[in-house]
C-alpha cells in the first residue's frame, strides 16, 4: 500500500518555501504524522504556522533592518507628498532642505498619516521580498527584479503627480527609468548566473 | 536603620534580583515550561511527533509542530536544551528525526519557574493543588 500523499499545494508551499529546507526533521514530524492519519485540514494548519512562525522568527532576526526600511519609507512617503501638497518646487529639484523646510512649515496630520502609512507599506513590502526571496520555485535573485520593477511603477506614480503640478516633462522620466530598469534587470541576471554557475 | 528602611532596603534588593533574573530569562514562558516538561516525560524517544502528542494529551488542545520546534529553538539557543539526529527514514520522506534532551541548566531553570509557580500558588482560595475547584473547606 501506497503512503497517503498530504495536499500537493500545502506541499509545495512548504518545500517552496525555505523554512522546510531549513528545517528537514520539522518537514519530517508532518509527513510522519499526515501518514498517521492526520485529516489534510491538520496539515494545511500545521503548513500555515511552519511559514508564519519562520516569518517571525526571520523578522526578529531582522528587525533592525525592518526598521530601518520602515523609517526610510516613512521619510520617503512624507518629503514626496509635502512636496506635492504644497506645489513645492516648480520644478523638480530634489533638494533636502527645501524637503525638510515644507515639512516643518507646512507640515500637517495628512504628512504625519502619509508618512505612517508610507512606514507600513515599507515594512510590508520588506517582509514580502523576503517570502519571495526565499522560493526555490522563483528566479534565483528575484529582490534585484522586484525591487526595480516596484521602484519604476512607484516613482512612476508620484513623478505623474508631480507632472500634474509642474511643467517637467514625463516621457525624460519615463525614457531614465527605463534605462535605469534595464541595467538593474540585466544586473539581477548576470548576478543570477553567477549564483547558478 | 530601622525595621520599615531595612524591609523597604530588602524589597528593593528583591526587585533588582527579579529583574537580573528577567533579563538574564531565568523564567520560563508557559510554552517553553510545557515543551521542557515533555521533554523529561519522553526522555531518549523526545522528537517532533511525540513532544506535540504529549501536550496534546496533557493539556486537551492542538499543538502546531512548527511552534515546537521554535520554543525547541529558542530554548536551544539558551543552552537549555541539546539536540541530535537520528537516521532517516522513508516512512519521513527520506528525512532523519531530531532528538532532544533537557541540559543540566535546563532542568535548573525547570525547577527555578516551579518554584516561583509554587510560592505563587500558596495560600490562594480554592486553588492549592490537590484541592477540589471551588473547595474551600
Amino acid at each position: 500500500m501506497s503512503p497517503r500523499k498530504p495536499p500537493r499545494l500545502a506541499s509545495w508551499l512548504l518545500n517552496g518555501s525555505g523554512f522546510a529546507r531549513q528545517n528537514p526533521p520539522l518537514a519530517g514530524d508532518l509527513l510522519e504524522e499526515f501518514g498517521n492519519g492526520r485529516s489534510a485540514g491538520w496539515y494545511w494548519r500545521q503548513t500555515a504556522v511552519v511559514i508564519l512562525t519562520g516569518l517571525m522568527r526571520r523578522a526578529s532576526l531582522r528587525r533592525r533592518l525592518l526598521t530601518a526600511y520602515a523609517i526610510g519609507w516613512a521619510a520617503e512617503t512624507a518629503i514626496a507628498f509635502a512636496l506635492w501638497r504644497s506645489h513645492v518646487p516648480r520644478q523638480f529639484h530634489p533638494s533636502g532642505s527645501e524637503a525638510a523646510a515644507v515639512l516643518i512649515f507646512r507640515g500637517s496630520v495628512a504628512v504625519v498619516l502619509i508618512a505612517l502609512a508610507g512606514g507600513l507599506f515599507g515594512l510590508v513590502k520588506a517582509i514580502f521580498g523576503d517570502i519571495y526571496h526565499h522560493f526555490r520555485a522563483l528566479p534565483a535573485n528575484p529582490n534585484m527584479v522586484m525591487i526595480a520593477s516596484e521602484r519604476f511603477i512607484g516613482l512612476l506614480i508620484l513623478y505623474w503627480g508631480f507632472a500634474l503640478f509642474t511643467d517637467t516633462s514625463l516621457w525624460n522620466f519615463v525614457f531614465l527609468q527605463s534605462a535605469w530598469l534595464l541595467w538593474e534587470v540585466g544586473f539581477a541576471l548576470k548576478d543570477s548566473r553567477g549564483v547558478r554557475s | 536603620m530601622t525595621e520599615s528602611a531595612s524591609r523597604k532596603l530588602l524589597l528593593s534588593a528583591d526587585f533588582f534580583c527579579i529583574i537580573e533574573e528577567m533579563a538574564r530569562g531565568a523564567y520560563l514562558g508557559e510554552f517553553e515550561l510545557m515543551v521542557l516538561l515533555a521533554l523529561m516525560r519522553l526522555d531518549d524517544e523526545a522528537y517532533g511527533v511525540p513532544i506535540s502528542r504529549e501536550i496534546e494529551q496533557r493539556s486537551g488542545r492542538e499543538v502546531a509542530l512548527g511552534s515546537v520546534y521554535a520554543a525547541l529553538e529558542r530554548l536551544e539557543e539558551k543552552g537549555l536544551v541539546a539536540s541530535r539526529l537520528g537516521d532517516p527514514t522513508a516512512e519521513r520522506g527520506g528525512r532523519a528525526k531530531r532528538y532532544f534532551r533537557i541540559t543540566e541548566s535546563g532542568l535548573r531553570d525547570v525547577r527555578q519557574t516551579q518554584r516561583a509557580l509554587v510560592s505563587l500558588w500558596k495560600g490562594l482560595p480554592g486553588l492549592e493543588i490537590g484541592r477540589p475547584k471551588g473547595g474551600i473547606a
